[in-house]
């Protein structure tokens, strides 16, 4: 199987755009749930006392919390890498019209 | 002259250059689609929902509308209705075939709908955390160390949600749950997807090994629920 992504070029950067948009969602949703398991683990579980039945709920808000933030790190990353290409490549355009 | 034949070099060099950054979009798309895999986690969501009449019906209806809303998008972008240009991210094999994220979806939606918690939380995360993490290893080492890692990754992730039941069946469960889901990551095929295969047979394996013993040896090894239901606020009854 080809592992290559479709090819994209200047045109498809409004479609770009859209992911670009969808990123805070993508990226806020599970570090948000991650929250509300830790939050609902201290308030029924660790102040009632009921541990052991509500662990579970803090394994999960950190396996769902550590992967999340490593690959957010490299997509934010790579997002301010892509902008900085962008930048660079619509003032080379504009120099190539100027000539 | 000089002047003139230097200019033009330095021309080309700044647009080799340009073509070399455009190509860098590529690890964009890479980037993207693993944080979409993490994202699949928020999903479980679904789990903490209180449960009242009208919000297991919603719980059953929203999640089958989203998948069918993608499933006619993706039948339009094949037929050649809706651009190549409004995805981001797609690979060159799902150029005439439905998308990996359609797959990843509906495995969701199988396992939120056909499977209790205890075995949809552990699948859904195979599918959310180690198969990014997989693709990862195999790409900074070889297939062999990815597959092996992703292995033991996964029967961390079962062991860790099936920790409520005895120690001989979380066990068992881990091991069979590890290697249902790196089987699933392993086997491609053209029309059936990974992020599909991935969750989908570790929670068949499971389920068949759970009722296998709960017929010959009378034992519900089912622990109890990982994730409890929310109150639901009294002005909403």
């Amino acid at each position: 199987m080809e592992k290559d992504y479709i090819k994209i070029d200047e045109k498809d950067w409004k479609a770009i755009r859209v992911e670009i948009w969808l990123s805070p969602i993508i990226i806020i949703s599970p570090i948000l749930f991650s929250g509300y398991l830790i939050y609902d683990w201290y308030t029924r579980g660790f102040l009632l006392n009921e541990n052991y039945r509500y662990i579970g709920e803090l394994f999960l808000a950190i396996l769902i919390l550590l992967p999340n933030l490593f690959f957010d790190f490299k997509f934010i990353k790579s997002l301010i890498k892509y902008n900085k290409v962008k930048t660079r490549l619509t003032s080379f355009k504009k120099q190539v019209k100027g000539r | 002259m000089n002047e003139f034949a230097n200019k033009i070099s330095d021309f080309k060099n700044k647009f080799v250059e340009t073509q070399k950054k455009i190509n860098e979009i590529r690890f964009d798309a890479h980037w993207y689609r693993r944080v979409f895999h993490t994202f699949g986690a928020s999903f479980i969501w679904y789990y903490t929902l209180p449960n009242v009449d009208w919000v297991n019906l919603l719980k059953m209806i929203i999640p089958i509308v989203i998948v069918f809303a993608l499933l006619v998008i993706e039948i339009l972008r094949i037929k050649g209705k809706i651009g190549f240009n409004h995805f981001f991210g797609l690979r060159m094999y799902e150029k005439n075939r439905i998308g990996s994220y359609l797959f990843f979806g509906i495995g969701i939606l199988i396992l939120l709908l056909f499977f209790p918690q205890q075995i949809a939380i552990p699948c859904i995360l195979c599918a959310c955390i180690a198969d990014p993490i997989i693709g990862e290893i195999r790409i900074k080492f070889n297939e062999k160390t990815a597959y092996l890692t992703g292995f033991i990754l996964c029967m961390s992730i079962f062991a860790l949600t099936w920790y409520k039941t005895s120690l001989i069946f979380t066990s068992l469960i881990s091991l069979i749950g590890g290697a249902g889901a790196v089987i699933g990551e392993m086997k491609k095929f053209w029309w059936l997807d990974d992020d599909l295969m991935i969750q989908i047979l570790p929670a068949i394996m499971i389920a068949a090994t759970v009722a296998s013993i709960q017929f010959f040896f009378h034992i519900n090894i089912l622990p109890e629920q990982l994730i409890y239901p929310s109150e639901i606020p009294k002005w909403m009854m």
